[in-house]
Order: C-alpha cells, then structure tokens, then sequence
C-alpha cells in the first residue's frame, strides 16, 4: 500500500500523513529527510517531534540514499521535497543530473521493502515565479517525481486547510 | 471547450494527450499568452476572447496565484489577470479540471 500526501505549505500534511499510518500499525517508523541546518529548520523539526510525541514512533534521520534504508512497516516518509534538494544540491547527494533517477529507484525499494508507506510531497509549482535554472530544475523533477509517484500510489490525497481530498482511489487508474 | 489548471510541472499537458488524444485542437499556455499581451501592450481580455472565438477543443492554463503577492506592478496584475481569465474559461468551459500530481480533478 503506497499513499502519497500533497498540499500546500501549512495545509496539515504531516497530521495527515501521521494520522493514516497509524491505521496501518502502531509501530510507525518515521523517516525523516530534513537536515538540522539553522534554526528555521530545527524549529521546524522541533514542531514535527511535538505532534509525534506519544505516538510511539520510532524516528529515522535519512537525508539522501534511502534505497540502502531498511525499515519496518508502516513507514513515513517526511518528506520528498527535503529529500530532493539533498540529493540534487548536498554535498553527499547524487547530484542534479541523477537525482531523479535515483530518487525514484530509492522509493521504489523502499515501497518493495516497507509494505505500507505514506510519503508526504509538497505543490511548489503555482506560484506563477520562475526561478534560476537550478531552481526550476528542481521543481520540475519534484513535478515528475510527484506524478511518477502518483501513478504507482494506491491512494493520492490533497490536502486543504486541514481537510483531506481523496483524488486517487485504490484500483482507480485516474479521478477523471 | 474543456478547460485544465494546476500548477507548473503538474502534468497538464501529459494528463490531456492521455486522457484526450492529440488531434483536439488545444491552446496551451494560457498564461504566456496574457503574458505575452500584456507586455506588448495590448489588452489581455481581448486576447482571451479572440481565443474563445476560435472554438478550441481544450484550453491549457497554469495555476500562478498561490504565492507572495509580487512587488513589482507587472507581475501582480499579470497573476491577477491570468486568475481572472481563468475564471471566465472556467465559467464558459463544459468541463473544469485541475490536474495534481498528473491526476485530473473534475472541478466542473
């Protein structure tokens, strides 16, 4: 069972995301792909380790190369745009030119290896600015990644000011 | 007339060959048009219904409105308007879909 979890900045992704591995297993295991960098981020993942408080989930810090992850099911993967830019922009990433690739093969194994996973993604293409090259790289391969994904999830949801949008259904090739 | 929004990279243009063939007669990228328009000068909403006029099959348009409001004059009233537009090709449409991770949501 593979979900995958998109929406806006703020939307309640992550809750979301938590709330429904939980339906699969009370051991989630909780992949967490944002680096500690600066105090934004550590607020960030401060924020995250309050709302998993008392969940009894059991955290994992992977930054880049989750295809050599081994992880019990259900797992989370918070979240596929961190991922990303590790990849394509960290010194020990795969690099642009591979990053898509990579990034793909690595959820693929891990979708094969952890039964139940809910990967949570972000909408970074309706802010109607094009960026430099680098910057515009990225959204595109997150755009690709995003669908790719899509098309091998089970399940896709939207989520808006907290509420959920079921816009995949399992057995279900499209919404249309 | 089916009219498809989301956002950059979404997938709009792969979901219509899928889903719609390729032989319909599409506009893609709408909101280069206005764009485009509204750097030469002219009016946009002319612009857009000279395209109506033209009875397209399917009218692709990108998502711009959900970031920052712009600083600079051009840039919001561009965003502003290709919101605006989109809202009259949605009103005028038969169908209505935005397209998420290459998923298309029938909104109309």
């Amino acid at each position: 069972m593979l979900i995958l979890v998109t929406g806006a900045s703020g939307s309640g992704k992550s809750g979301f995301a938590e709330n429904t591995a939980m339906r699969f297993g009370t051991r989630v295991t909780y992949i967490a792909a944002m680096k500690p960098e600066g105090a934004e981020a550590q607020k960030r993942i401060d924020r995250h380790r309050v709302m998993r408080r008392g969940k009894g989930f059991h955290t994992v810090e992977r930054y880049t190369d989750i295809k050599s992850l081994d992880v019990r099911t259900p797992a989370i993967l918070e979240c596929l745009p961190n991922l990303l830019a590790n990849e394509m922009f960290s010194p020990e990433g795969c690099g642009a030119d591979n990053a898509e690739d990579e990034t793909a093969e690595g959820i693929r194994t891990l979708a094969a290896k952890c039964e139940k996973l809910v990967i949570v993604t972000d909408e970074v293409g309706s802010d109607g600015i094009t960026y430099g090259a680098a910057t515009e790289k990225y959204k595109k391969i997150l755009g690709s990644l995003n669908r790719r994904i899509a098309h091998a999830a089970d399940e896709v949801y939207e989520v808006v000011c907290g509420i959920p949008m079921k816009i995949k259904q399992e057995g279900q090739p499209c919404a249309y | 007339m089916i009219f498809v929004t989301g956002g950059a990279y979404a997938g709009k243009t792969e979901y219509v060959k899928n889903n719609f063939g390729e032989n319909k007669i599409t506009v893609n990228g709408l909101h280069k048009i206005i764009r485009d328009a509204m750097a030469n000068g002219l009016d946009p909403y002319d612009k857009a219904e000279k395209i109506l006029a033209d009875n397209p099959d399917i009218v692709i348009c990108d998502e711009v409105g959900s970031g920052i409001v712009p600083m600079d004059a051009f840039e919001r009233g561009w965003r502003e308007t290709v919101g605006r537009i989109s809202c009259m090709f949605a009103e005028r449409a038969d169908a209505v879909i935005r397209v998420v991770c290459g998923i298309g949501v029938k909104l109309k």
